[in-house]
């Protein structure tokens, strides 16, 4: 079996933020139906996101376009994260869902598996839990230690995700679909349409 | 400004960076793509002339104020009916701090192919940390190249907004919902073109090809496939030909040539690489709305069906016209891909002729078969839709026009009981009216025998005959007068006078008025059938037949 020691550190963190918001098949108390709980890409592209201002996580962001609640929009995309993922599912530690939407395109889900939790849980016995864990509850947790809701609104042209617990505390990560300019300079390039081949 | 502390590692040696994506344009477009950038005094090359992308929104106003964020063309080529190359220098608003010299080239091809490109010359490292290098350098980090690319594909799309036909426009919209709003975007595919790609590591920036094998470095070092996804997507595939290194990522291709004249020798085959990939990602997106429209089409089926009322019937209409016009436009645009595939098929086999080297990444001839029976599955899934779309207005029409056969069969029968009670009135009237008259003519017999009593005391008594007559003589007068004031002046006043006011109501009018009933506003159809006043009482007087 894979012991968290194999793991890096954002791996761990990506580890216990599915550990602590998504859940495996169960029975809801009172319920009558087997529910499962997943994290859409977007969910753990903005608590990555916001891990690498807040410097939690070491990964990079870069803007790609992607689909986000039906058109494509900006979004500050780490590809170590989605690598991180991969790997983790490669593991056997995360499962991936594929997951149609409303515009017959696809979006991915993810969710901790049994062989996740176990690691997980074999991790928060050691000594290094209490630190990493208190990382992942800063950025995922309100003031009273609740994992929160997450989902995005969007409020005059501009998306945010809100995170929301059941006490009402809530927090924005806003930056997510902001792009970053950088100064440059730029030749055109007509290249492509001129009949002698030249720029 | 970048929040994050980046990472920069990987460089690019001055990429040539092409946002590519395809848009239908047939002939038409086409020319107004032509007369759009050669409204100018100069049309070629002697001076460049402003482009907005506003439009004119007061065609009165002789002066007009716009916002300063416009970019300044510059036509290089035009090929009738086969390509214009333009260039613009681009003059958006950006954030502060920043400072752009943005110069685009554009080539739109008739095919439909728009590459918009720039050569990065050089990049502002101010402020970046964890590496040696000059605050403006030529070499581009992979990072910094991402945002550079972003920044082109959402100024390109400002650039052509003003370019397209309203028709493209719809077109794009369609296939790319919202992407004409701020902060939405169409789905594009990023090229770039580069000599070398540098690494930093301890002896400073190091050529990757010294390094060794790039395709083995790229499948050893994570960061560098990271990095690189950054710029164009997933990375599917990496191929190492005589002429570059072809990196092919969900969004994009990476080319690292193998010197500055191999885009020259290899420019045939990139334009096929990229009308390929361009027109695949369109044909994606153009058969996701497909479906989508299809998931709506069920909907509005299961309304239809579950016949809502009359009010949701005119809504389904709206939404199913909606559809329709939407379908249509699709499958015009299948045609246009129709035909740019039939065009492509002569320089497909010319190219694989001479070998396949950088297209081996797709095989081209097998492309161009699957692009054409994409483009007949479409045509008839589109037809389907189409005539699904067709007979459910049908239906819908069929449901109305029942509904409305119901309602007239409702008014009429309502328009019967409300003759039928004026025909029950009227006999009671005149049964009352009767009574009335005899009364009378009682009371005028009881008066005249106390009249006589009366006489006979004062006077002496009558013979029986005489009082017999008397007594006739005066309920006759009476019944007569009593039946000419009340029963000929009129024992109905305002009717009579509605009736004299307004003429006598025709058949024909009756008849006029029922027909002008389904024309009141559709809620009633299916609510309670109310009658006007004036309706009720011409149906009373003349029943419809």
């Amino acid at each position: 079996m894979l012991k968290e020691g194999e793991l890096t550190e954002d791996q761990l963190k990506l580890l216990l933020v599915l550990y602590m918001t998504t859940k495996p098949p169960h029975r809801p108390p009172n319920g009558t139906v087997v529910v499962e709980r997943w994290a859409k890409e977007i969910f753990l592209l903005a608590i990555a996101y916001e891990g690498a201002v807040r410097g939690i996580f070491t990964y990079d962001y870069a803007p790609s376009v992607m689909l986000v609640g039906g058109a494509y929009r900006f979004v500050n995309v780490s590809q170590e994260c989605l690598n991180d993922l991969r790997y983790l599912a490669s593991k056997g530690l995360v499962e991936i869902l594929s997951l149609a939407t409303e515009r017959h395109l696809f979006i991915r889900a993810y969710r901790i598996s049994g062989k996740g939790r176990e690691v997980v849980e074999a991790f928060l016995r050691s000594d290094r839990a209490e630190e990493l864990l208190k990382e992942v509850k800063n950025l995922i947790c309100c003031e009273e230690g609740e994992v929160m809701d997450a989902s995005l609104k969007e409020e005059e042209g501009i998306v945010k995700v809100v995170l929301r617990c059941p006490h009402g505390h809530t927090r924005e990560i806003t930056g997510l679909f902001e792009t970053e300019d950088v100064s440059y300079e730029s030749e055109p390039i007509t290249f492509w349409g001129s009949r002698h081949d030249k720029g | 400004m970048i929040r994050d502390e980046l990472e920069e590692v990987f460089f690019l040696k001055e990429p040539i960076v092409s946002i590519v994506e395809w848009i239908p344009f047939g002939p038409h477009q086409f020319e107004h793509l032509i007369s759009a950038i050669t409204t100018s005094w100069f049309p070629t090359m002697e001076r460049p002339s402003f482009l907005t992308d506003r439009r004119e929104e007061e065609p009165r106003n002789c002066l007009i104020t716009l916002e300063s964020g416009m970019a300044r063309i510059m036509v290089k080529d035009i090929r009738e009916k086969d390509t214009v190359s333009f260039t613009a220098d681009v003059y958006y608003p950006e954030a502060e701090g920043i400072r752009q010299i943005e110069q685009i080239g554009v080539n739109v091809f008739s095919n439909g192919l728009v590459i918009c490109s720039s050569k990065i010359t050089t990049v502002s490292y101010r402020g970046a940390k964890g590496f040696q290098i000059d605050e403006n350098e030529s070499l581009i980090s992979l990072d910094r190249a991402s945002r550079i690319v972003c920044d082109l594909i959402e100024d390109t799309s400002r650039l052509l907004s003003t370019l397209l036909t309203p028709y493209q426009r719809r077109i794009l919209n369609i296939i790319y919902p919202l992407s004409e709003l701020e902060l939405y975007e169409r789905k594009k595919l990023t090229f770039i073109f580069t000599e070398d790609l540098f690494v930093c590591t301890e002896r400073g920036l190091v050529s990757l090809r010294e390094v060794g094998d790039v395709e083995e470095i790229l499948k050893q070092r994570k960061d560098a496939r990271m990095e690189i996804q950054q710029l164009i997507g997933e990375l599917q595939e990496v191929r190492s030909t005589p002429e570059a290194i072809v990196l092919k990522g969900l969004d994009g291709f990476l080319l690292i040539l193998k010197d500055g004249s191999a885009l020259i020798r290899l420019k045939e085959r990139i334009l096929l690489l990229m009308l390929f990939s361009s027109l695949n990602l369109f044909f994606k997106h153009l058969m996701a709305r497909a479906w989508m429209i299809w998931d709506s089409l069920m909907r509005e089926r299961k309304r239809c069906f579950e016949r809502a009322g009359q009010a949701d019937a005119l809504k389904v209409r709206e939404s199913l016209s909606e559809m329709l016009s939407n379908v249509v436009l699709l499958e015009d645009t299948c045609v246009t891909i129709g035909i740019s595939v039939r065009r492509l098929r002569g320089l497909v086999e010319r190219l694989c002729k001479d070998g396949q080297d950088i297209l081996g990444i797709l095989d081209p001839v097998q492309e161009l078969e699957s692009l054409s029976e994409k483009v007949e599955q479409a045509k008839n899934t589109l037809h389907a839709l189409r005539t699904d779309i067709e007979g459910l207005i049908d239906i819908i029409t069929t449901l109305v026009e029942e509904e409305m056969r119901q309602v007239r069969i409702r008014m009429d029968q309502n328009l019967e009981a409300q003759v039928t009670m004026m025909k029950i009135e009227q006999v009671e009237s005149e049964r009352l009216r009767l009574i009335e008259i005899f009364s009378g003519g009682l009371l005028a017999a009881e008066l005249m025998a106390l009249i006589i009593v009366i006489y006979e005391d004062l006077v002496g008594p009558i013979r029986e005959f005489v009082k017999a007559v008397l007594t006739l003589a005066v309920i006759i007068t009476f019944s007569i007068f009593f039946y000419i004031r009340v029963i000929r002046v009129g024992h109905l006043p305002g009717a009579t006078e509605k009736r004299s006011t307004s003429g006598p109501p025709s058949r024909e009018r009756h008849s006029s008025m029922v027909k002008r009933r389904p024309t009141m506003p559709l809620p009633c159809m299916l609510g309670q059938l109310e009658l006007d006043p004036v309706l009720e009482a011409t149906s009373a007087v003349f029943p419809a037949t």
